[in-house]
């Protein structure tokens, strides 16, 4: 089972912003624990995530693969699957663009083999027609490195998550504060992926590298949808999110990785937790 | 519709013996539990018979199916030298990747424009009792020529193709060694291998079949509403019955266009827009569906038949008129459709396994190492320079083996069941591995000088 490291700091400024009688019930060895914490527990609320109030829908857990972090309630659930499955087809198609076909399979497959499963109740529960037929025949043309097929059934995915993204957006009263929570759990798992692929200052794992970046970029595309709204909101704070994406994206300068590691496992994590000190001012 | 061939023993398969029952009976079946599941029964037993697969693939007399006579059938099926221009196999529409169709509505012609109709899957193309969409050809031999000659498809010349493989010794050879009675390349033989080569295409038990042989836990409870639906108010049984879900019938199920289909075969206006009922079997791989690609995903199909069916007075009969369906009973519906599919993309044992060569010397010592349940057994190994290291895929899904150096990069690329990878190591040094599908997959090799 993956484990999933807490960066220090970050619990931190979780703690910080947890209410004052939580703070005093942490012991240090639930500290300490918290610094290392199995990928499936829930063992840190992020304050963010406190009373969210989405859609009353049960919260959903994961089971073994991708998206494994925590109990999250079923919109930012779903939302987190959706923004994870279209990281994969993002980096994917850049890898087809390249024809690197080869590259491009694994992007295609962890979709339906890793995330499609824990979403199944989510859809439901939402309205949302299935749609792992659909992921498996796009899968088919990739390990086919038939183009236009490719390209045929890359566009009937895209219309099943468009829906499944409306309908879950249909229900959040802020929507652009539920697109940032969407991103900040997506970066958590780039952050997570980016981690596994990172060894003694070098890629060592390519495909978590290219999840990583297909999910990070998702994020910067998620973030650009609703920029408008959240710049009039708080121009400052947007900026600051705009910085710490940008210096997310440049850890990942091109699809296939560069032969030096840009940033190490925890500057990828601080990086993330510059974007998450922004999100209360979004509420 | 009489059956002219007789049918025999040949390839014995998995399942219950259905061997030589007429589809007709298999459909008044179908009606009759039909009406009682209409009427809010549901005889399990019935459908079970009705859907279980046959012990045995019929194999039609003068044409033994033989494993030579298939193995020459897979490798002419990819050779573009019975095309016109040497550039287009079979395999070029009937890819084996997808299932054996395209994946696109229709394939480019040689006039750069869209054929005129969706490649079929050629799963189960044995049980059939005519062939192509309109069903103008009697027998898989007759249509294995067909294609072949097409002007806009393979546009080819048999005769120059039989000049072209007699010149060629390895194919002669097999041509010998499949027809020792008749041992040279001709049009008939030519045929007969690839029609031996199609009758071995045989989707493997999915699911389904699993709940057929008994197994009540086998489906979920939405694919046992969508199996329900099936068979009852649906009707969709009306037509896909039998074990490979097609009465081999042709109906016109009200799409748009112009396509006369069987019509045109038979010279019956009544029969215009008629088309063969297709297998349901392995769609989940096949998109997109019906006889012109129009339709691109099975919740497609499934609206298509609830709310767009074109009324016109060729219109099947068979076809159930404004179904009422709601959102979830056709997701079930399609739940019930995925079930008749393999869980990964099926690969037919009379192709080749492929061996994919990454470095090394295929003569070298080897050491073997497994992938079954998205595991490398063993985990480590340990080798000396030179020596190769064999990765089978004995599991039932897709794998991919790859080292992302430093001393190494190689990628495998798609890693089918019973595909071997096999990696040299000239450098001493600890490699590491990974499924590139299934990252948690890991493999250390360690080779000592």
């Amino acid at each position: 089972m993956k484990r999933r490291k807490i960066w220090t700091n970050l619990s931190t400024a979780v703690l910080i912003a947890t209410p004052a009688a939580t703070q005093a019930a942490a012991s240090p060895a639930q500290l300490a624990f918290a610094i290392e914490a199995r990928a499936d527990e829930c063992l840190v609320q992020l304050a963010q995530h406190q009373g969210h109030g989405g859609a009353a829908m049960p919260a959903t857990r994961d089971g073994e693969g991708e998206g494994g972090a925590a109990e999250l309630p079923a919109s930012l659930h779903l939302a987190r699957g959706i923004a994870m499955i279209r990281g994969h087809l993002l980096i994917g198609g850049e890898l087809i663009e390249a024809g690197r076909w080869k590259e491009a399979l694994p992007h295609f497959l962890h979709p339906e083999e890793e995330i499609y499963a824990s979403l199944r109740n989510d859809l439901k529960a939402y309205g949302v027609g299935p749609f792992q037929t659909t992921l498996k025949a796009l899968s088919q043309t990739v390990k086919a490195k038939n183009k236009e097929a490719y390209a045929r059934a890359r566009a009937t995915l895209e219309e099943r998550l468009a829906a499944a993204e409306s309908a879950v957006l249909a229900k959040e009263e802020n929507k652009p504060y539920f697109v940032l929570e969407t991103a900040l759990e997506t970066l958590q798992q780039a952050s997570d992926e980016y981690e596994e692929a990172v060894e003694n200052g070098r890629i060592a794992n390519v495909v978590e590298y290219q999840d990583a970046r297909g999910f990070v970029y998702e994020v910067d595309r998620l973030v650009g949808a609703v920029a408008d709204a959240l710049a009039a909101k708080d121009a400052e704070a947007m900026k600051a999110l705009r910085a710490s994406l940008s210096d997310l994206k440049a850890t990942f300068p091109t699809p296939m990785p560069p032969q030096k590691a840009v940033k190490d496992a925890g500057e990828f994590l601080s990086a993330v937790s510059k974007f998450e000190l922004q999100l209360g001012k979004f509420r | 519709m009489p059956r002219t061939r007789r049918f025999e023993p040949g390839l014995r398969l998995a399942g219950l013996a259905l061997a030589g029952l007429g589809l007709a009976g298999l459909c008044l079946g179908a009606f009759s539990a039909s009406v009682r599941a209409g009427s809010g029964t549901f005889d399990a037993d019935h459908w079970r018979r009705v859907f279980a697969r046959p012990e045995y693939a019929p194999m039609p007399t003068g044409n033994a199916t033989t494993p030579e006579k298939v193995a020459l059938g897979a490798m002419l099926f990819e050779d573009p030298r019975l095309s016109g221009d040497g550039t287009v196999s079979c395999a070029t529409c009937h890819q084996a990747e997808l299932s054996f169709t395209d994946g696109v509505p229709r394939h480019e012609g040689h006039d750069g424009q869209p054929l005129d109709r969706r490649t079929p899957s050629l799963w189960n193309t044995a049980w059939g009792l005519s062939w192509f969409w309109d069903g103008r050809a009697a027998g898989l031999e007759a249509q294995a020529a067909e294609p072949i000659l097409n002007k806009r498809e393979m546009a080819g010349d048999v005769r120059r193709a039989v000049e072209i493989l007699a010149a060629d010794a390895s194919a002669s050879r097999s041509f010998a060694r499949a027809f020792p009675e008749d041992p040279t390349v001709t049009r008939d033989n030519i045929l007969k291998a690839l029609a031996a080569f199609q009758r071995t295409l045989v989707s493997p038990e999915t699911k389904f079949d699993r709940w057929v042989k008994g197994n009540d836990d086998a489906l979920d409870q939405d694919e046992m509403a969508g199996f329900r639906l099936f068979v009852g108010r649906a009707r969709c049984v009306s037509c896909h019955t039998g074990w490979r879900f097609t009465d081999e019938a042709f109906h016109d199920i009200g799409l748009p266009g112009t396509d006369p289909g069987r019509g045109a075969v038979l010279g019956l206006k009544e029969v215009d827009n008629a088309f063969k009922t297709p297998s349901l079997r392995e769609r989940v791989w096949t998109a997109p569906y019906t006889h012109d690609g129009s339709l691109t995903t099975l919740e497609d199909v499934v609206d298509h038949y609830a709310d767009r069916v074109i009324e016109r007075p060729t219109v099947s009969a068979d076809l159930p008129r404004r179904i009422e369906l709601n959102a979830t009973e056709r997701a079930q519906l399609v739940a019930f459709l995925s079930t008749l599919s393999s869980e990964d993309p099926p690969r037919p044992a009379s192709l080749p396994a492929r061996t994919i060569a990454l470095g090394g010397d295929a003569q070298a010592a080897t050491t073997f190492v497994g992938q079954k349940n998205r595991r490398f057994t063993p985990g480590a190994v340990l080798l000396k320079v030179g020596e190769v290291l064999r990765i089978v895929n004995d599991d039932t899904r897709v794998h991919n083996v790859r080292i992302d150096g430093p001393g190494m990069s190689v990628n495998s690329d798609a890693q089918n069941p019973g595909d071997t990878v096999t990696v040299g190591f000239d450098q001493p040094g600890r490699y590491d591995a990974i499924c590139g599908v299934h990252p948690e997959m890991r493999l250390t090799v360690q080779v000592e000088p």
